[in-house]
């Protein structure tokens, strides 16, 4: 990983179309992200009941607390539910995530088959309201929402964790995608800094076109030793419709949506990011730039009047 | 289009304006552009404090004159509402009593007076070489049973001795032995360093040689806080030994400015009581010729222009830090967009700095690197405990403060300068910083903490040494309109879109890659 230092010219990188982080911030980001617009991505529960609104796919709700005083009807809520999620709304990195899969008795029980106590749960809550896991430390709101059931499509395509499809959207048409896969380099973590897998998906077929960790090339997953050029997304065209429906969501031209793939109900947006990282561009080993124009070149009414569908086919026919 | 013409309209106006203004002072005013062949100056300030008690007040308060080896290039008294009238003639007959006065009709409570000189050393490095105040002997001395105590002392240092330097050093060892009943007598009529000193005086003119007293300050560098010395100038041959109390060889030192000279108080004061006069010096290096300018213009009695040299002493201290950051700011903005190092927020790199200008470099970075590694260690353990967050900051911020003031304790204890230098402002910095990094530990993991902290600290000390530079910081303050030309670099900088030094590295394999599936 650390090995001999390898440098390239500032040539080499324009010509393959690569974005540097000064491009993307102040050509992208600062002109296509108004700053009003930010929370509507920061906020998961904003997302999710704007994507309701949208009629877009998202792990149901199942319910939200709030206050610290509405933490005692927290059985009420989950009564009748035997798997479930509860996430913070600002969390960062996965914080403050609890998983349950099962109940036994008056137990639920994490994946790990570890149990737990209706009491425990609302301490967890508890911590997340007065912002143990979000960032800063803000008050924050706690979310209760329907377990993702992981497709088997994936199976040994990943260590422990949840792979998920970072999509990186550019006015509406879909430019970029990528996979990402945990490690155990990663603890179970699908952070490409922190040594997951990432894996350049192509917007076509969704078949993986080449994949890189911790910035190299690589052929096999480290840990199971599949060969990840098997890997194929299915439901690709749905995956990708929902991506590109996003934009009209949030108004945001340079965005990052995180799919994942549920067993029965397919593709659901998990979150959104305003600040999608570039990453994306080694895992598919092609550059981000000559996309990004071809989109910028397009006239204000072929834009503005074409369709999701339309934008998928446009990126479909020329981000090959 | 039209947001980038503004930018670069902006960016050449701000250019000129600074440039064309610090110009303008260098071939106008004659400011040299870079501070060459230094003379030394020392600003002094001294602080009067005293209660006044509702009646009319008038202080009076002893100013150094013109000497042979430090000239005056310009004094000031200032204080609220006060009536102020300066001193004479700086090399006039009345040389040895110079002394300014303040006055109001009525004050009570606390009263707090300034007066402000800058003094340069002159090339003559000949000790005090001034005429020679009227003798002052103390009166006391010349009544029993003092009197004849002080008559067997000097009978029997003369006896012991062959010249006045000789007789002097005899007289301060006898007064040393504290077991000896005459000197336990003329003792037990002392009271201050001042006293003794008057005795020790006193003593010498009895014994037949010419000798005065002299308050004197020490020009050392900058320092807060200091008092007089007071000392006594023996005269011999016209010839001048400088001993103090308890030191029975002639003192050697060059840096001393006699404030006053001869015998009469420091400060008078009518309609207020507990006087007391604290000293604060700040040495800093001028060319020599704006030093001799501005020594002629104070003998013309010119008044000067606007500049931060005006300023007091503590305010001028802060400006000068206050005018380097915005260049900082210029290394942090290269280092960061261009070179495209990590580092924790934007502006640590330059807090740290500015703690490390404060702690000097070297026990900075080790202090640094102790204070953080014990801090993320705690914050750790508290972490465990499920603490929320600001009272785990707070708590980190208490044993960041405990670490220093170990510190602080060890290094008085074993006389270890380095970790004398801990303060208040780089304390706060570093329980800030140990703060951010903890939750970046937490966010990103160890090895993201690991090169933020690397990269912060190169970038602290690449400003630092911006920061220190001693031609920077006399620009900039001389110039203070330089930093116009800072902000014009930044706002082009702003513009920047091209790749940044590290991504050269980062997306090498992709190139590599690339190149293998072309052939």
């Amino acid at each position: 990983m650390i090995g001999k230092l390898q440098w390239c010219r500032p040539g080499e990188l324009h010509r393959l179309g690569i974005i540097g982080m000064n491009r993307r911030n102040g050509e992208y980001i600062a002109r296509y992200n108004p700053r009003a617009l930010y929370p509507r991505v920061d906020d998961k529960l904003a997302t999710k009941v704007l994507a309701n609104e949208f009629h877009l796919k998202v792990p149901e709700l199942y319910g939200v607390v709030q206050y610290q005083h509405e933490i005692k009807q927290l059985g009420k809520t989950l009564e009748g539910r035997t798997s479930f999620v509860i996430k913070p709304s600002q969390g960062s990195a996965g914080k403050g995530i609890l998983v349950i899969l099962d109940r036994e008795g008056d137990y639920f029980l994490k994946p790990s088959g570890e149990k737990l106590t209706l009491h425990d749960l609302q301490r967890h809550i508890s911590n997340t309201l007065s912002g143990l896991y979000s960032l800063g430390g803000r008050n924050d709101k706690a979310m209760i929402e329907y377990a993702i059931e992981f497709s088997d499509a994936f199976e040994g395509f990943s260590y422990q964790g949840v792979p998920d499809i970072r999509v990186v959207i550019f006015q509406g048409y879909p430019v970029m995608a990528m996979m990402r896969l945990s490690t155990q380099a990663s603890d179970g973590k699908a952070n490409l800094h922190q040594g997951a897998v990432g894996v350049g998906i192509d917007l076509v077929t969704g078949k993986a076109r080449s994949a890189v960790q911790h910035g190299r090339p690589i052929e096999q997953h480290p840990d199971t030793g599949r060969r990840l050029q098997e890997l194929v997304v299915p439901q690709w065209d749905e995956l990708i419709l929902l991506a590109s429906k996003c934009y009209e969501m949030t108004e945001m031209g340079y965005l990052g949506a995180d799919i994942v793939l549920d067993e029965k109900l397919g593709p659901l947006i998990l979150e959104l990011n305003a600040r999608p990282g570039l990453a994306i561009q080694v895992a598919n080993n092609a550059g981000l730039l000559p996309r990004l124009k071809a989109v910028k070149q397009l006239s204000r009414s072929e834009r503005i009047l074409s369709q999701p569908l339309d934008r998928v086919r446009f990126a479909q026919k020329h981000f090959i | 289009m039209n947001a980038k013409v503004q930018l670069r309209i902006l960016i050449v106006i701000l250019m000129a304006v600074g440039l064309g203004t610090a110009l303008i002072k260098h071939y106008q005013i004659g400011y040299p552009l870079i501070p060459k062949q230094q003379i030394p100056i020392w600003t002094i300030e001294a602080k009067v404090n005293f209660f006044a008690t509702g009646d009319p007040v008038k202080v009076k308060f002893a100013v150094p004159g013109e000497q042979n080896n430090f000239g005056i290039l310009e004094e000031a008294g200032s204080s609220h509402d006060y009536g102020f009238i300066p001193a004479g003639d700086l090399s006039g007959s009345d040389g040895f009593y110079r002394y300014v006065t303040w006055s109001i009709s009525e004050a009570t409570g606390l009263q707090e007076l300034y007066y402000r000189v800058d003094i340069y050393q002159k090339k003559n490095f000949e000790l005090l070489d001034l005429e020679s105040p009227p003798l002052n002997p103390s009166k006391k001395y010349e009544e029993d049973p003092l009197a004849i105590a002080a008559e067997e002392l000097v009978k029997s240092a003369q006896y012991h001795s062959a010249d006045a330097v000789t007789y002097v050093g005899q007289v301060i060892q006898l007064l040393n032995n504290e077991a000896d009943q005459n000197v336990q007598t003329l003792l037990s009529a002392t009271r201050t360093d001042l006293d003794r000193t008057r005795l020790l005086n006193t003593l010498i003119i009895k014994g037949g040689y010419e000798s005065h007293l002299i308050r004197a300050l020490l020009l050392a560098e900058t320092s807060t806080k200091q008092a007089l010395q007071p000392m006594v100038v023996l005269i011999e041959d016209g010839q001048r030994y400088l001993f103090n109390w308890g030191t029975p060889q002639p003192q050697q030192q060059m840096n001393l400015l006699a404030w006053q000279r001869g015998g009469p108080s420091l400060i008078e004061i009518e309609g207020g009581r507990n006087a007391t006069v604290e000293f604060s010096v700040i040495k800093q290096a001028l060319p020599a010729s704006f030093v001799l300018e501005q020594a002629s213009r104070q003998r013309e009695k010119k008044l000067m222009d606007f500049s931060l040299t005006s300023l007091s002493v503590e305010q001028q201290d802060s400006y000068r830090l206050l005018l380097t950051i915005p260049f900082g700011a210029l290394i942090v903005v290269i280092l960061r967009n261009i070179i495209g190092i990590r580092t924790t927020g934007t502006f640590m790199p330059i807090l740290l700095a500015m703690a490390f200008l404060r702690t000097n470099l070297g026990p900075g970075i080790l202090l640094f690197i102790i204070v953080v590694s014990a801090g993320l260690t705690v914050r750790a353990y508290l972490t465990k405990l499920d603490l929320l967050l600001v009272p785990r900051i707070s708590a980190v911020v208490v044993v960041v403060i405990g670490i220093m003031v170990s510190f602080g304790i060890f290094g008085s204890k074993f006389d270890l300068d380095i970790l004398r230098s801990v303060t208040l402002f780089p304390t706060i910095i570093l329980a800030w910083t140990v703060e951010r990094l903890s939750v970046l530990w937490e966010e990103d993991g160890p090895k993201e903490v690991g090169i933020q902290t690397l990269g912060s600290l190169t970038v602290a000390i690449l400003a630092y040494l911006a920061m220190g530079n001693p031609i920077l910081r006399y620009q900039v303050f001389i110039f203070p309109e330089l930093i116009l030309v800072a902000l014009a670099i930044i706002l082009a900088l702003g513009q920047y879109s091209g790749y940044r030094l590290s991504e050269l590295l980062r997306f090498a394999p992709l190139v590599k890659t690339n190149q293998e599936d072309g052939k």
